[in-house]
């Protein structure tokens, strides 16, 4: 039986995470990969190519994503190991209405430009729950605010001309609460 | 379809005071910004507003409004909501009333 193969993820800053290849798959993109440089074990057929050397690590770069916010997903990726989402490959709109998962809310209870890193990070590697997470948790800041609310939770500029507001503010005036 | 807002519109998700804490030793320092996010990601997160909501996103700042009123926009915002558009919205599917529809 050939041991697994060692796994390790390098950030875009050069550090080197180590990880189950379990851990790994939870994002769908390295997983892809994963299954065209590794076929699983069972499945390797022929054993075309398995004298090269197996003990070197693969090592996967992902350029778009620093070590702090690794640091976070693989914290998440790890928590979930054991779990298989069932669509996977999938758009989950299904569990667009469903609340968010306690423990995603308190995973995700970081700074806001954290917060933002994680979502971009798990849109580039494709971790669907944990960007669906990362999408609620902003739709819950916005939620119920006043657009000049919004505006200073987002750190937004409105560049409207007074004239322009004005405009859509009537456009919009039947949509105001009362 | 104007009742399946699903979600409480409870307090706002401010109130827990403290934020996790990471031990980070920050090496590189990136100054991502809500701004940041690319087009289809703010889609993503508009799609889990109600529809009040939705409608004050369009007077927080320009590019948001032409968001508000991308038709394209409502029109994944409807999927999402209601995932078996072609079916049951056949009638919708090729008319510009996806907003209309969503918001009435």
């Amino acid at each position: 039986m050939t041991k697994e193969r060692q796994i390790a993820i390098i950030t875009s800053d050069g550090d080197r995470f180590p990880v189950e290849r379990k851990v790994a798959e939870k994002s769908i993109l390295i997983k892809n990969m994963l299954k065209n440089l590794l076929p699983v074990e069972g499945e390797e057929g022929e054993d075309s190519e398995s004298d090269e050397e197996d003990d070197e690590p693969i090592e996967i770069p992902t350029q778009n994503v620093r070590s702090a916010v690794m640091k976070n997903i693989l914290e998440w990726c790890e928590h979930y190991k054991d779990i298989n989402f069932p669509d996977d490959e999938q758009d989950d709109d299904s569990k667009k209405s469903a609340p968010i998962d306690p423990w995603d809310s308190n995973f995700l209870n970081v700074d806001q430009e954290m917060l933002y890193e994680i979502i971009l990070a798990a849109n580039y590697l494709n971790i669907k729950p944990l960007l669906n997470a990362g999408c609620k948790v902003v739709a819950e800041m916005i939620r119920g605010k006043s657009p000049e609310e919004i505006r200073k939770t987002f750190n937004i500029v409105n560049d409207f001309t007074p004239e322009e507001e004005a405009a859509i503010r009537r456009e919009n005036e039947w949509a105001e609460d009362r | 379809s104007e009742s399946a807002t699903g979600q409480s519109e409870s307090a706002t998700g401010q109130s827990s005071h403290t934020l996790r804490q990471h031990p980070t030793r920050e090496k590189t320092i990136s100054h991502i910004a809500f701004t940041d996010l690319p087009t289809e990601l703010l889609i993503q997160i508009f799609s889990h507003l109600d529809p009040a909501s939705l409608r004050r996103i369009a007077l927080v700042c320009r590019s948001w409004n032409k968001l508000a009123s991308d038709n394209a926009v409502w029109c994944q915002i409807f999927q999402a909501r209601f995932h078996r558009v072609g079916a049951t919205f056949s009638s919708l599917a090729r008319t510009p009333a996806w907003r209309t529809e969503l918001i009435y």
